[in-house]
Order: C-alpha cells, then sequence, then structure tokens
C-alpha cells in the first residue's frame, strides 16, 4: 500500500513529462504568432498602428450630425469605386461624446478610420488602422471565423504545458522531502 | 480551406510532430538520419521566423501577384524542413 502513492506520482510525472514535449512542440508556432501579435497590439499607439486624434470637446452632443450624414461625409473623404453605400463600405461607427467626435472604419483592405467632428462633420483625421489585421491575426480570425478555434487550441495547450512544468519543477522537491518516494529513473530531475 | 491554409496547417503542426519523432533515440539512429534531423530543425526555425515575419504584412500591401510573400508566410513552414531534412540526408551520405 505504501509504495502505491509514489508509483502514481512517478507516472504522472513521466505523464507530464512526455505531454510537457509534444504540446509544447507542436503550439510553438502558433504561440509565437500569438505572443509577437499581442505585444505588437500591446504597444498599438506607441507604433502608430492606429491613428490617435486628442481633442476635447467644444460642441454639446445633442448638436451631433445624424449617424447617416457622418458616415456620408467619411465616404466622401475616401473616394472609392464601391460606391458611398455605408452597408457596404462602413465597417463600424465609434462614437466619442466626451471628445466630440465619431471614428467611422471603413471595410477597406487598410481598415481605414476617418475621424471626424460630430457637431461639424469637419474630417479631423484619416489613416489605416493596422491593428485590426494584427487583431485578426492575434486570434486566428484572419481565415474565417471558426478559425478563432485555433487561438483557443494554443491557449488550452499554454495551459497544459504551465500546469505539466509546474509539476515537473514541484516533483522533485516532494521526492526529496518524502522517502517513500524513492528514486525514479527516467523521470523527476532528469524529466525536468 | 485553400491548398496554401493546408500546408501552413501542416508545416504549423504535423512537421513539429514528426521532428520530435525523429529526434527520438537520436543515438542509435544512422548519420544519416541524425543529420535530416538537424536540417529539418534548422529547416523548421528558420520558417518559424521567415514565415512569422511574412504573415504579419499588412493586407493594403498585398497584391494579387504577390507569390513570394505566399510562399513564405502559407508554404515556409512545410517545405523549410523539408528541403533542410533532405540537404542533412544528402550531407549525410
Amino acid at each position: 500500500m505504501k509504495r502505491r502513492a509514489p508509483d502514481r506520482r512517478h507516472k504522472l510525472t513521466r505523464g507530464s513529462f512526455y505531454t510537457h514535449l509534444w504540446v509544447g512542440i507542436v503550439i510553438t508556432i502558433a504561440l509565437t504568432v500569438i505572443c509577437v501579435t499581442g505585444i505588437l497590439l500591446n504597444h498599438k499607439r506607441g507604433l502608430g498602428l492606429m491613428p490617435e486624434v486628442d481633442r476635447d470637446s467644444s460642441a454639446p452632443f445633442t448638436s451631433a450630425l445624424p449617424l447617416a450624414e457622418l458616415a456620408r461625409l467619411a465616404m466622401a473623404a475616401v473616394p472609392s469605386a464601391e460606391g458611398d453605400d455605408p452597408a457596404v463600405r462602413v465597417d463600424r461607427m465609434d462614437v466619442r461624446p466626451r471628445d466630440g467626435l465619431i471614428k467611422v472604419r471603413l471595410r477597406d483592405a487598410a481598415s481605414t478610420e476617418v475621424t471626424l467632428d460630430l457637431s461639424s462633420g469637419r474630417v479631423l483625421h484619416v489613416g489605416r488602422r493596422g491593428d485590426v489585421f494584427l487583431e485578426k491575426l492575434h486570434s486566428g480570425e484572419i481565415f474565417g471565423r471558426r478559425w478563432v478555434l485555433l487561438s483557443d487550441a494554443a491557449a488550452v495547450g499554454l495551459l497544459i504545458t504551465l500546469i505539466t512544468g509546474y509539476w515537473l519543477w514541484l516533483f522533485p522537491k516532494i521526492r526529496h522531502t518524502d522517502p517513500a518516494a524513492g528514486a525514479e529513473p527516467g523521470g523527476g530531475e532528469s524529466a525536468s | 480551406m485553400s491548398t496554401g491554409l493546408a500546408v501552413m496547417l501542416l508545416g504549423t503542426f504535423a512537421a513539429p510532430v514528426v521532428l520530435l519523432w525523429g529526434g527520438h533515440r537520436m543515438r542509435r539512429r544512422s548519420r544519416r538520419w541524425r543529420q535530416a534531423f538537424w536540417g529539418g530543425v534548422i529547416g523548421h526555425i528558420i520558417a518559424i521566423v521567415v514565415g512569422t515575419t511574412a504573415g504579419m504584412i499588412p493586407p493594403e500591401e498585398w497584391v494579387a501577384t504577390d507569390v513570394v510573400r505566399g510562399f513564405f508566410a502559407f508554404w515556409s513552414f512545410l517545405v523549410f524542413p523539408l528541403l533542410g531534412g533532405l540537404a542533412g540526408w544528402l550531407r549525410g551520405h
């Protein structure tokens, strides 16, 4: 009966070692992409990946122009052969009442964003949103909506690698403090 | 699923598994096998750097005839380890 607990621990350690090894190797590329894009996204403002317009609101929010008019002005600022249908050209409109501006993101390759004054409709800035592509790459959505599962799989793999790695670090310490555990060939210290 | 995406997935997940399998019991393997393994590993490491960099080229810079970006971002993950493995195999002769 006394041998049972150490045996189970040894099996767990061997299993952890091989799980850590195989899962770690398989998810390397996916995690590399997720890590690099994550770092770039964390510093998207510093890297100039998204346009930043600092402005305090001068007019009250009640004087804001209608959304359709703001969408029309934004589309006019970036002429395109696709016409002026907001349902086709506009991806989203981000209203900032406190700043008195609206960010209109267009559905083009560069994810162009037009920043307009909410009440006058004046174009404040036109620039590309480089972070949109990076976000899609980060989540796996760049290949299609269902491909976010790829990112999920990498995250689960990382979690498994962390847990098994933690056990591989902890096991030799338990073994050295528990005389019943004994020495283990191929596991424990050699595994980690 | 496009061919490029299928190849990229193979290079991303299958190639490391094959390399891991090939790296077992290395001392008992032939010199050719060892050289092929190291060639594959080097090819895969180069592919990770080159492919990841190419994959981050923003979409507005893509063009329809962009063969180079497509090759590095999709095909390199599988082709580079294969080429590295082949080079190692031949070198170990």
